[in-house]
This record gives C-alpha cells, structure tokens and sequence, in this order.
C-alpha cells in the first residue's frame, strides 16, 4: 500500500529500538518515521552508540543520511554535525565508526535498511552521483526558487537535485516571525522533519522539534506560522509545485481536478497532446530513452 | 539508474517489515484520532485565517497578496473535514 499520510508524528516521546536487521551489528537503534509496508523503504531516526562500528559496505537501495547531531567517521573523512550523504545503491563506503556517537536520520528509498560488507562498488553502482557536503558550513540559504513562491522569510539550501524528476532533498527554514496565509496542496509527495524549531499549520496544529511528516500528494496543509523559527530537512519525489488556494474543506480528488485544470490552462498544449483521445501516449525522451525504468515514484510504483 | 540493485528479501527483513507496518498501522489511527480531537480548535483557526485573508490578504504568491471578499469565502460543505487521507 505504499506509505500512509502520516502527519503529524512527535518522534521525541518514543523509545529508540535496538537495529536486529542482518549486518547492521551492535550499537544502532532507530526509529521508524514512516515506511511502505510493500518494500519496507523507510526514514528513520538512527543512533548510533559511542563507539559503534561497521566494516566498509553497501546498501541494496539507495540512502540518504543527514547527522543531526555528533559526529561519524567514514575511513578518513568526518562528518560532523549537518553532513548530507547521498549514496547511490551498491556503492561501497569506507569503514564507518561513531567514536562519541551521533544521532541521524536515515532514508532508505526503495528497500528496507541493508548493509552488506564490501570493500568494492557493486557492478551496478553508479559512484558518480554519490553527494557528501555538509549543510551547515558549505551551502547558503537561499529563496525558494518556485512559483508561485512561499512567502518571504523562508529559505532553502537543496542537498540533491534529480535532473529527471526534480525531486529534491533540502533543508529549509522559516524565519521568526513566519506567516503564509495560504492552502497549499502538491502533486508530489512530500516529506519534512523539524530539526530544531516549531511551526504551525492550520490543519494539523504545532511541528515542534522532532515534529515529522511523510504527506501523499494533493494533501491540503496550510496556512503556515513560525513564532521564534524553525530548520527542517524536507524531500520530494517528483517536481514540487504550490498549488494556493483558501479553501480549507478540499478534498484530495477535487484538488487533483484542480490542478489537472491549472495544467490545462498554463501548459494547454502539452495538456492536450497528452489527453489523447485514442488511447494513452507513451512519450519518448530523446535524452532518456528509458525513463520509466530509472524514475520511480516511491508513492506510485 | 539503479536507485535499487535487486537482491532477495530474508527472512528477518520479512518479519521486520511486517512488524513495522503493523507498528505503523497503529500510529496512523493514533495520528487520526488526535486530529479528531483537534476538530474544534481547528474551526477557531480556520475562522481566524478567513479573518487575516480578508484583511491583510491571501498569499497569492511570495509578498503578493490580495484581500478576498465575502462573496469569494468558500462554504463548508455538509460532510467531515478530514485532514488526514
């Protein structure tokens, strides 16, 4: 069934559980945010004991890890607090260890948690696209480069930008003071946790820190506050667009309509090629031939 | 693109999951069940947010922002107003 809507979910108040999956050894507990109980891909809450170690490895899907809080060793290089990994699936990183522990967060996309021992890549792994940086220290904020936009006062550092999708995994921030006085719904899924900070949303009341959501698409939420600010990781799998409205009684279905309505009236000619009469289009990509293989939609497939 | 390298499921990651999503499964009525609760807090909100749109104005986009008037104020339709799916 996929992931469900889950919003909203205070992780702090939950004990973590000790990790008993194969290979992750002794050391790890996490918490699940939300999971597709089909593929068991999951985000997690993670943390790993002082002195926790593992021998270089893959993982079977593909993983995204942001530390939250301490610091990890990977070989020879440390990540310290606000360090952004995205490893490609089957790509083999160095021996990891967490000398005074550390707390992250970890997003499984396509299968659940795996480390399997290697000291080499997977023949299908694709190490190029692997992104490392840290957050914090080396990406600036910066306006949310969408139209029509959020209001002023929040801001974004993209982590991960997939040129086929343009689904993307950043963090944001609503300044102090933060009002958007607006419904927002998407045509993407959309996931957030709060690293530090509150917010409020007229549906489902105060994000504090700790505060998560995994929301399917066409999901109302919205209008938006921060008293004293907050700092999020937020992702996506597909473009986001903020579809406004003040509408607050909308449901799912009538807010697909609406976009479908918005599509025909801004994109009229890709909408009618689309909408053909004699049955589905397959529309072929020059660039990516095979886009139906490598795009997948953890909310759709 | 191989955002997953195919591999056979083992036992203990069946269980995990199936754990899990039972686990899960239990969140999401907690979840629903508390935004229930928060029904009549939620219509003071939405009133107060008719409020501000009227006034200082709707978001329309970044700083835009255009003051609805009464006419354009949706009405709540005669079913529950859901906001978890």
């Amino acid at each position: 069934m996929g992931r469900p809507h889950i919003e909203p979910y205070v992780e702090t108040q939950v004990p973590f559980r000790r990790m008993t999956l194969p290979g992750f050894g002794k050391g790890m507990h996490y918490k699940v945010l939300s999971m597709d109980s089909d593929t068991g891909a999951c985000s997690l809450v993670v943390k790993f004991e002082s002195g926790y170690s593992l021998p270089p490895g893959m993982s079977y899907t593909e993983m995204e890890l942001y530390v939250a809080e301490g610091s990890l060793q990977f070989g020879d290089k440390t990540f310290e607090t606000g360090h952004y990994l995205w490893l490609p699936a089957g790509v083999s990183m160095p021996a990891m260890s967490a000398p005074n522990g550390a707390r992250c967060l970890m997003f499984y996309n396509h299968g659940e948690p795996s480390f399997v021992e290697s000291d080499a890549d997977h023949p299908r792994a694709e190490r190029h696209k692997l992104v490392s940086v840290n957050a914090l220290e080396d990406i600036v904020w910066g306006p949310a480069n969408v139209s029509p936009s959020v209001a002023p006062g929040c801001f974004v550092k993209v982590l991960k930008f997939d040129p086929l999708t343009h689904g993307f995994t950043f963090l944001y921030c609503m300044t102090a003071s933060f009002w958007q006085d607006n419904i927002s719904y998407h045509d993407c899924m959309e996931e957030g946790y709060h690293i530090w900070g509150t917010s409020w949303m007229m549906q489902f009341g105060y994000l504090p820190t700790g505060g998560y959501f995994w929301r399917p698409p066409w999901i109302n939420h919205g209008a938006f506050q921060s008293t004293y600010g907050c700092i999020a990781i937020g992702r996506t799998d597909s473009q986001l667009h903020n579809y406004f409205h003040f509408n607050p009684w909308t449901t799912p279905e009538e807010n697909q309509e609406r976009a479908a309505a918005q599509l025909y009236r801004q994109k009229r000619n890709l909408y009618e090629w689309i909408r053909a009469q004699d049955g589905h289009n397959h529309p072929h990509d020059f660039e990516h031939p095979h886009y139906h293989e490598e795009v997948r939609h953890p909310d759709h497939d | 693109m191989a955002k997953l390298i195919e591999y056979e499921k083992s036992a203990e990651a069946e269980k995990w999951i199936s754990d899990e999503g039972a686990e899960q499964e239990e969140r999401y009525n907690k979840i629903v069940k508390e935004m229930d609760d928060l029904s009549e807090e939620r219509d003071v909100w939405v009133e107060k947010f008719f409020g501000r749109i009227q006034t200082r104005g709707f978001n329309v986009h970044y700083d835009n922002r255009r003051q609805i008037p009464d006419e354009e104020l949706p009405k709540r339709p005669d079913r529950p107003f859901k906001v978890v799916f």
